[in-house]
């Protein structure tokens, strides 16, 4: 009997430490607990906001940080809430995540980045962790071997983790995080990260959107009609190259998404922009500036587009 | 195995959970027969060689009937002829080995250097198998060999069972990296195998298992993001990046091994100590006792041994030229020999300057002759890993070239150093350290205390338990690949 208590330790041990982990993980403390706070957050004002119509931004933090809702409820004169999160959930988790929240009326404007676009299976890093962590694990179908190694690590704070977490609390007497900033009614970011690590570099697309992205974007777009809501899809402003083969890709793209639903794009640039000051930390992520220049210049193509 | 790959962990899972019912239910029926248990290690042993890497299976598979059945013809000839097939034996695996990993070294790089043009013509053209060495091929063929030359000179030579060598060879947890077991050690425990699932030996398995882990996924791979290849110009981080992957490459191959031993131990195998603390070391013999013990013992008494033969005056320079062809096991580039040769010629400087320098030292009653020896050991590792870790030879010279400047180790440049890292990278850095010097202190305390290994510390009921915690707390969540897997 003393052996198999020994031997249960093991796992009693194991299983304590990974609980401590995953509630630094997933509950209060690290990267992905204030990405699922952030979603719960903007999910609760979806919920809360009734309208007859509604705009609801759909994406990763390429469309986080780059709308400002507010300003677009204000000149449409639609209730817009931006319900973007973080592309590493991968599209296939990201679009089952907001399903429930669509209703009658809604129009769902998706601005996928092209991470999102290009990506062949639909998953990121944070897919598995985040369906868990939100309490549906295996949502958007992650394969089992994914979703097992995914659930495995969610319990795993790491050591970098760890001690950004230590110094954060003896500097700023709290625990922060790259999403753990309050966001607005609208569900807009309300913090700007600036650029600080590296120079600017003109970000090339070397792909044009993928088959299964492609497949994906047709079948979520049946999920919201059968709601009685409308998709539009638009492309993401990003600080590129405007090399052949880039604007080549984008073109493809554009032309692609475009026989699923209206896409909002500026036919000229095809949205890619060639100055780094309208950006914010990311060749997706603008500042204050820029979100406000964006916006407007959506809600012309918006207008133009002429949907109900 | 790659350990650090998670589908090592579920193919393990996914083929023993049911084999294990089916075992157990088959023997509280009485149906389970003893030789199931090795046809049971057999297929997972392949199964899990499959998931790895389905070329260096199919090499494997061919080497192993092509073994097999050599060894079997050969201990059923006497005198000349036994040894003429355990020659060829040995000359068709050395050759396998030298056509996968050292043929596009010795074209491009040797070759390359008389007839003009030549690498790249090599270069455009696609010759099969070339493309990357099939991973455990260095180890297994060092195994297999090893297998042979001990089958050739035992006194028994009594009939191997095909099943017997397939469990030797193919014994999942060490046939890709090692450690190179021996006949003597290995076979016995291989033979009729019968799987030993006791509490005692998961209990000794959890501790190894808990040890190698801790290594590997806390240290080895939380130093490695921060090992920077391409700093030539300040010698004061030349050193400490060569420090760093002294302490990575010891962490990710002794985590390896430690892993390797604990699951070893679950199926109630044990397996050699391929390192023996090695970095307390006080000289580089006593290093080499230590480090990567079984490929320095193969070396001994296949290479160096019978190169030697009788020629006892000639040791030194036979020593010399083990220790290179050590270096160039490693990896086939001119770094590699190069580190050989250097700790070659370490060993021949330790042999005739060693002991009046000892001598002097000990002497001396205020310079703690200890601590030195064990500091010119380990500075002398340090700059070892600089050959071992820079595959790049032309920025080797370079990063030599600046290490022997003495005006390089200017006050600025130790301030450059200071402020590399940012802050949260350098306080992780720091953290990882703190937690590596502390296990190398524990080694040493092991060392001391003389039990039965140096890891008797470590893998105590206690102090492995809080390495798994440590480990669930702190483990990198991008492995770094492993080092000795490119060889």
């Amino acid at each position: 009997m003393n052996k198999f208590f020994k031997l249960s330790s093991w796992f009693a041990i194991a299983g304590l430490t990974w609980g401590v982990g995953y509630f630094y993980n997933a509950r209060y403390g690290g990267e992905l607990s204030w990405l699922r706070m952030m979603y719960e957050e903007k999910i609760a004002i979806a919920k809360e906001v009734q309208a007859p119509q509604r705009i609801l931004i759909v994406g990763g933090s390429g469309a986080h940080y780059t709308v400002d809702a507010k300003l677009m409820q204000e000149k449409l004169g639609i209730p817009t809430i931006n319900i973007a999160t973080d592309g590493p959930i991968g599209l296939d988790v990201i679009l089952p995540s907001v399903v429930d929240v669509i209703k009658k009326g809604d129009i769902v404007l998706l601005i996928p980045e092209y991470l999102l676009l290009l990506d062949d299976d639909g998953f990121g890093d944070r897919s598995g962790q985040f369906g868990a962590a939100i309490g549906k694990p295996g949502l958007g179908n992650v394969p089992p071997k994914q979703l097992a190694q995914d659930l495995m690590l969610l319990g795993i704070p790491t050591l970098k983790s760890a001690t950004k977490s230590s110094l954060d609390v003896v500097q700023k007497g709290r625990l922060t995080g790259y999403y753990s900033d309050p966001v607005t009614a609208n569900g807009d970011p309300t913090v700007m990260k600036k650029r600080t690590k590296s120079e600017w570099w003109s970000l090339t697309i070397k792909d044009s959107v993928s088959p299964h992205s492609l497949r994906r974007i047709e079948q979520f777009k049946q999920e919201v009609e059968a709601k009685g809501a409308t998709l539009v899809l638009g492309l993401s402003w990003i600080y590129g190259s405007t090399d052949t083969k880039t604007i080549s890709n984008i073109r493809k793209t554009a032309t692609e998404l475009g026989k699923i639903a209206p896409v909002l794009y500026d036919k000229e640039t095809l949205n890619v922009k060639t100055d780094s000051s309208l950006f914010a930390d990311t060749h997706y992520h603008l500042n204050p500036d820029g979100r406000r220049t964006r916006t407007s210049e959506l809600v012309e193509q918006f207008k133009a587009a002429n949907i109900k | 195995m790659n350990f650090s790959e998670f589908s090592f962990w579920w193919v393990l899972l996914l083929f023993a959970i049911p084999y294990f019912t089916v075992r157990y239910v088959a023997k509280s029926l009485n149906l389970w027969r003893g030789v199931f248990d090795a046809v049971g290690l057999a297929v997972m042993s392949l199964f899990l060689f499959v998931n790895a890497s389905k070329s260096s299976f199919a090499i494997f598979m061919c080497e192993i009937i092509f073994n097999y059945i050599m060894v079997w013809l050969m201990l059923r000839q006497e005198k000349w002829q036994a040894k003429l097939i355990a020659t060829v034996v040995v000359v068709i695996d050395i050759a396998i080995l030298a056509y996968f990993k050292y043929l596009n070294f010795f074209v491009e790089d040797v070759l390359g250097l008389v007839v003009p043009g030549l690498a790249e013509t090599w270069q455009s053209k696609s010759i099969p198998g070339m493309g990357s060495i099939p991973p455990g091929l260095s180890f297994y063929t060092f195994q297999m060999v090893g297998f042979v030359v001990d089958s050739y000179t035992s006194r028994k030579k009594q009939p191997i069972a095909a099943l017997d060598y397939v469990n030797f060879v193919s014994f999942f947890p060490q046939v890709v990296a090692g450690p190179i077991e021996r006949r003597a050690d290995l076979f016995p425990q291989i033979e009729n195998f019968r799987f030993k699932l006791t509490f005692d030996n998961f209990e000794s398995g959890f501790r190894w298992l808990s040890l190698g882990l801790f290594m590997k996924f806390v240290l080895a791979d939380n130093i490695s993001p921060y090992i920077k290849l391409d700093q030539v110009d300040n010698p004061w981080l030349v050193w400490f990046f060569a420090f760093l992957f002294t302490l990575q490459i010891y962490f990710d191959f002794g985590g390896y091994s430690f892993i390797a031993v604990g699951l070893g131990k679950f199926v109630g195998v044990k397996l050699t100590l391929n390192f023996l603390a090695p970095y307390t070391s006080q000289s580089i013999n006593e290093f080499w006792r230590r480090w990567h013990v079984t490929l320095s013992t193969w070396f001994r008494d296949y290479v160096f041994l019978p190169l030697m033969g009788k020629n006892m005056k000639y040791a030194p320079f036979y020593l010399f030229i083990t220790f290179t062809l050590s270096g160039f096991w490693h990896g086939a580039a001119w770094n590699f020999i190069l580190w050989g040769a250097y700790h070659g010629l370490l060993l021949l400087v330790l042999r005739y300057a060693g002991r009046p320098f000892y001598k002097f030292l000990g002497q001396q009653k205020f310079l703690m002759p200890q601590f030195i020896s064990w500091a010119l050991t380990f500075g002398s590792v340090i700059l070892g890993c600089l050959f071992f870790m820079e595959t790049n030879t032309g920025r080797l010279m370079q990063k030599l070239l600046v290490l022997i400047t003495p005006w390089n180790y200017s006050l600025s440049n130790l301030g450059e150093a200071l402020t590399f890292f940012n802050e949260n990278g350098a306080a992780a850095l720091v953290f990882t350290l703190f937690l590596s010097i502390g296990l190398l202190l524990m080694e040493q305390i092991g060392v001391w205390r003389q039990g039965e290994t140096d890891y008797d510390l470590l893998v105590s009921p206690w102090m492995s338990r809080v390495l798994l915690v440590l480990t669930i707390l702190f483990a990198a969540n991008t492995p770094s690949p492993f080092i000795y897997f490119e060889f």
